[in-house]
């Protein structure tokens, strides 16, 4: 007897729905078995791809939020319904902070408390005027993928245009008088962990919205585990002896993303070509002026 | 009925395709959960750019008088991926948007949703920028 397409479409549903609980049951047990990966040419763990972390968000490192910004929780503390803070990204020290020195911290606090309130141009995020995240922000800020060639990986952002070269032939930094939005990396493979070593991170950039820092002197060794096929335990310590008054270390889960999608692929995020969020944000008290901002563009 | 298990597997369909392209700023710190809008009018400009495409439209208030509002919509990739075209805006175009009022006290406002004349309802927002969880993105983790 032939289906009706109404009948088609019920249990195409149905198949679906079927699926998806599947691997959301497949999802809650967690992986006991080691993964053995394929490896490309040159004898590295292939992990090409597409990849996202699971927590997403820059807002702030210590209590990170999906989607970043406040206004979602402002608005459901006004229906009277509290957040669930999530751990903060910071594993160490154990109080989950920044361990900074007096005045860097005074530094951070005098931001935070203006994140909301930019009154001034140096409140205003870096981030806001389409400036690259640096190293690690911008792992969180966007998905990226993950590309391999002989003796070389490369990290290309979804947005803004970012990304990162890795040589793993052990060749220096580059001298340190240069200094860079993203950084100067050295990777090499321990097992399945691709180690990076980044220097020469210029710290224009905050490490998220609410004023964490580094200066130019900074130093950020991460480690990638790829723990299996599908999963990056992250993690990335940072080391500033003028700000902090010990290395810290950040930690995040990293899960491959677009699996669905077939031919997913990148498309150009141009965040320059209109910025117009920073001078809206620095609260023109005129309207004049306001109008005047609207008519240039 | 049949519309309505074809409509629940395009949202599926959706959840699965999620986007995660945030936003390169703080929702609150530009606009005001305290002042939801909704404009009525019709479309002047469109601007399709990043990071955040702007649509402009003539709002004619109570008191008679029209105000051009200037509507902060997502980028052109998070809405190209979600289905949405240029041409789905044509000049002229009669809309109702939904969405929050800048700080700044501006005709300005970052738009949640955007309904066509057709009653169609689609969500023009930015995705993650801390703006309200209001169900009005459907990718929304």
């Amino acid at each position: 007897m032939e289906m009706s397409s109404f009948a088609k479409q019920s249990s195409l549903v149905f198949t679906f729905l079927l699926f998806l609980i599947q691997m959301v049951v497949l999802g809650q047990t967690p992986k006991a078995t080691p993964w053995t990966p394929s490896h490309t040419p040159d004898g590295q763990p292939d992990v090409q791809g597409f990849w996202e972390a699971t927590v997403g968000g820059t807002y702030d490192l210590t209590d990170p939020r999906r989607g970043g910004g406040r206004l979602g929780e402002l608005l459901n503390e006004h229906k009277g319904i509290a957040r669930a803070k999530k751990p903060s990204r910071i594993v160490d020290p154990p109080d989950g902070k920044v361990p900074y020195l007096p005045w860097a911290a005074a530094k951070q606090q005098d931001i935070a408390a203006h994140v909301d309130e930019p009154t001034k141009q140096e409140y205003v995020d870096p981030q806001a005027r389409c400036l690259p995240d640096g190293v690690p922000r911008n792992l969180f800020w966007t998905g990226f993928q993950i590309t391999q060639t002989p003796g070389y990986v490369f990290i290309v952002y979804e947005q803004n245009h970012t990304y990162r070269v890795i040589p793993l032939d052990g060749r220096p930094h580059v001298p340190s008088n240069i200094k860079l939005w993203m950084g100067d990396s050295r990777g090499h493979w321990e097992g399945n962990t691709l180690v990076v070593d980044v220097t020469n991170i210029n710290s224009k950039s905050r490490l998220d919205n609410v004023g964490n820092f580094a200066t130019d002197a900074v130093h950020v060794v991460e480690r990638f585990t790829f723990s299996d096929a599908k999963t990056i335990k992250y993690e990335a310590v940072i080391d500033d002896p003028a700000v902090y008054t010990q290395t810290w270390k950040i930690a995040a889960v990293i899960v491959r993303s677009h699996q669905r999608e077939k031919n997913y692929e990148y498309w150009e995020e141009t965040c320059h070509e209109g910025e117009r969020n920073v001078e809206q944000m620095l609260r023109l008290n005129d309207s004049a002026k306001a109008d005047t901002v609207k008519q240039k563009q | 009925m049949k519309n309505r298990i074809f409509s629940l597997f395009i949202c599926v369909l959706l959840l699965l395709t999620a986007v995660p392209v945030f936003a390169h700023h703080s929702f609150s710190s530009e606009y005001d959960i305290n002042q939801p809008v909704t404009l009525k009018g019709k479309l002047t400009k469109l601007e399709w750019i990043n990071p955040h495409g702007w649509i402009y439209i003539d709002v004619t208030g109570a008191d008679g008088k029209v105000v051009n509002w200037a509507i902060e919509t997502g980028s052109p990739n998070a809405l190209l991926r979600r289905g949405l075209r240029k041409e789905d805006f044509p000049l002229g175009v009669e809309l109702t948007v939904k969405g929050f009022r800048a700080k700044n006290g501006t005709a300005t406002a970052n738009g949640r949703s955007i309904t066509l004349p057709d009653g169609r309802e689609l969500f023009a927002g930015s995705s993650g920028t801390g703006a309200p969880r209001d169900g009005a993105d459907p990718t929304e983790r």
